[in-house]
């Protein structure tokens, strides 16, 4: 590779992680305000994030509302998916459309949407209303893994379950379900982290009863800078890259284990049929 | 193995109410037998096969198997095995697991379905398989597997569609002769859908010929070669000559290469036919033959063990294989002399 695509290929990759050089160490600063490069190190500030109820009860809320997004997420976008891509109907396309317009409408907007109708609703300030928006944000995401999942996708082994004594519910339980099981993981991981992380909406509408982990951190830097902010940060990106690494692994496992064991004789293809 | 006959009665199907994916197809297959259904791609012999597994429904019809009416009964409910062209193996499950699965289902108890499994496995020549998954193995090898799980519930018929299809030269030979085994030991009805005429011939008790939805004829490989009903199944089946005639009684027939005499039994003069004349069938005759004919040769192609030369007789284009040992006489050669038996000569209906 030419040297000089090289530097600026190495250059873009700093760029883009500075943020994280700065803040990592900053979580292990003994400064009591947020400064750069750090006088000192200690754990403070991880001990004050999982002790302080002012960090751990935002902490404790983002869980549940990323485990109760991940369950509306996934009960909508999975029979949302399977309609999309085994069945021909009146208005799919514009179906789809609705499904994937979170992602191009902007988050403040579908935000100040919230926070009028969910008022009237009495959804503010409360676990249900959140989840239900964190699960609108989520949807497209989700549906485009399932979607991808299920069109790659080989029928002929349902019908081979069915041929061989299955029930349709059966067929589903033990055949369809399993082979698509990585991919209603990887989705349901997209939509814990599309909440866990998301900010604008939490602003809106998460009031200080229920609020998330993010809001908690823009109220904290813009009220006090307390340095605790550091190791939340460095928390949530742990935690997101820790999501991604779970996702990639099985992949990267298969891959090398697929190199090592080759098949006996030649002719060799195998069943295009696993999912992801 | 318990065999049963498969009945069809005027099976229709149509998908958008216009064309006719199976048109009118009647076929009954014995206890036991093998037959082929063979065609070009949308022919219908797919969507019969279908039919019958159960994955597609009649739009009128019946399909009958053994005495048992089926064509209201769904796929699971129909004690049916199916041999899928890209095997449908199950990717999470191991080789046992594939094959007992259809015992799982009907509720065999666990040592039983063990010792089942093991037998079938054995039958494909797959022992020491068992606790491989099937991306591990090679596509002979998952098509085997596939066999398998399709016989272990004794079935009472197994259907194959187009089950060779993806595997190479060799091996789609190997596996031909592995499946008259299964077939000939176990007495099992099968029914196996391919495009393959050659495979169609070597394998099949009996062959339907499918073509635009219709069984164009049924019968035995040598029949469906030689008595062909039909100008498509003449055309379809191997490589042909096929001659416009008209009758000029007593089996004789006017041609645009002469009066050509025939076997056939008499029939109305002047009336239009076609007759068939294989190119293994035409013959290089010597120079004393009274029944020779002149044969302008535009091309050859050596095959080694054959030798086809393209050319003319008169005006009509003619193609002839010459057996490998008797081609080299024809080198350099534009010219040669060609003669046929009559009880050779085909007219087709």
């Amino acid at each position: 590779m030419n040297p000089f695509v090289r530097a600026l290929a190495l250059l873009i990759a700093f760029f883009v992680a500075a943020p994280m050089f700065i803040v990592i160490p900053m979580s292990f600063s003994s400064a009591a305000s947020l400064t750069f490069p750090p006088p000192g190190y200690t754990l403070a500030n991880y001990i004050n994030f999982f002790s302080d109820p002012n960090w751990t009860e935002p902490l404790i809320n983002s869980v549940i509302i990323g485990l109760g997004t991940v369950l509306v997420t996934l009960c909508l976008a999975i029979p949302a998916s399977f309609a999309l891509v085994r069945h021909i109907f009146l208005g799919r396309e514009l179906f789809n459309l609705l499904i994937m317009l979170p992602m191009i409408v902007p988050t403040i907007v579908m935000a100040l949407g919230y926070y009028m109708y969910f008022g009237q609703l009495r959804l503010v300030q409360s676990y249900l209303g959140v989840i239900l928006a964190h699960s609108c944000i989520a949807m497209p995401m989700a549906t485009l893994i399932l979607t991808a999942a299920l069109k790659g996708f080989d029928r002929s082994v349902e019908r081979a379950a069915m041929n061989l004594g299955a029930s349709p519910f059966t067929t589903f339980r033990l055949v369809t379900f399993p082979i698509l099981r990585p991919a209603f993981t990887v989705a349901g991981l997209f939509a814990f982290i599309a909440s866990f992380d998301e900010a604008v909406i939490a602003l809106f509408i998460s009031g200080r009863d229920r609020a998330t982990l993010p809001r908690q951190m823009f109220n904290a830097v813009r009220q006090e800078a307390d340095p605790t902010i550091s190791a939340a940060s460095s928390f949530l990106f742990l935690l997101v890259l820790a999501g991604v690494c779970v996702w990639l692994a099985p992949q990267f496992v298969r891959r090398r284990s697929g190199t090592t064991r080759q098949p006996l004789e030649n002719g060799a293809t195998n069943t295009a049929a696993a999912a992801s | 193995m318990n065999a049963r006959s498969l009945t069809l009665r005027n099976v229709n199907k149509s998908y958008d109410g216009k064309h006719m994916a199976a048109d009118n197809v009647s076929l009954d297959i014995k206890a036991g037998e093998f037959v082929s259904f063979l065609g070009p791609s949308g022919s219908g012999k797919t969507t019969t096969l279908m039919m019958i597994a159960g994955f597609q429904h009649p739009t009128s019809g019946e399909i009958r198997l053994g005495e048992r009416a089926i064509d209201k009964l769904p796929p699971h409910k129909r004690n049916i095995g199916m041999v899928f062209q890209n095997y449908a193996l199950f990717p999470h499950m191991t080789i046992a697991d594939n094959v007992a699965f259809p015992l799982r289902m009907r509720g065999v108890e666990k040592a039983e379905k063990e010792r089942r499994s093991r037998e079938a496995l054995a039958k494909v020549g797959l022992q020491g398989f068992e606790k491989r998954i099937p991306s591990e193995l090679s596509g002979g090898q998952q098509q085997r597997v596939a066999l398998a799980r399709a016989l272990v519930f004794e079935p009472d018929i197994i259907l194959l569609d187009e089950p060779l299809g993806a595997l190479d030269k060799a091996l789609r030979e190997h596996m031909q002769v592995e499946l008259k085994r299964i077939h000939r030991d176990l007495g099992v009805t099968m029914v196996y859908v391919t495009h393959d005429q050659s495979e169609a011939m070597t394998m099949s008790d009996r062959i339907a010929v499918f073509n635009e939805g219709r069984i164009e004829q049924v019968g035995t490989p040598n029949e469906i070669y030689f008595a062909p009903k039909t100008r498509f199944v003449a055309s379809f089946i191997g490589d042909s000559n096929i001659l416009a005639a008209s009758s000029l009684g007593d089996g004789r027939y006017e041609t645009p290469v002469g009066v050509v005499d025939t076997k056939a039994a008499g029939s109305d003069r002047n009336s239009k036919a076609e007759l068939l004349l294989r190119p293994e069938m035409i013959r290089l005759a010597d120079g004393t033959d009274p029944s020779r004919q002149a044969m302008k040769i535009d091309s050859t192609i050596n095959y080694g063990d054959n030798l086809l030369v393209i050319g003319k007789l008169g005006a009509q284009a003619i193609r002839m294989r010459v057996p490998g040992v008797d081609a080299r006489r024809l080198d350099g050669a534009s010219e040669c002399h060609v003669t046929w038996r009559s009880e050779d000569v085909h007219v087709i209906a």
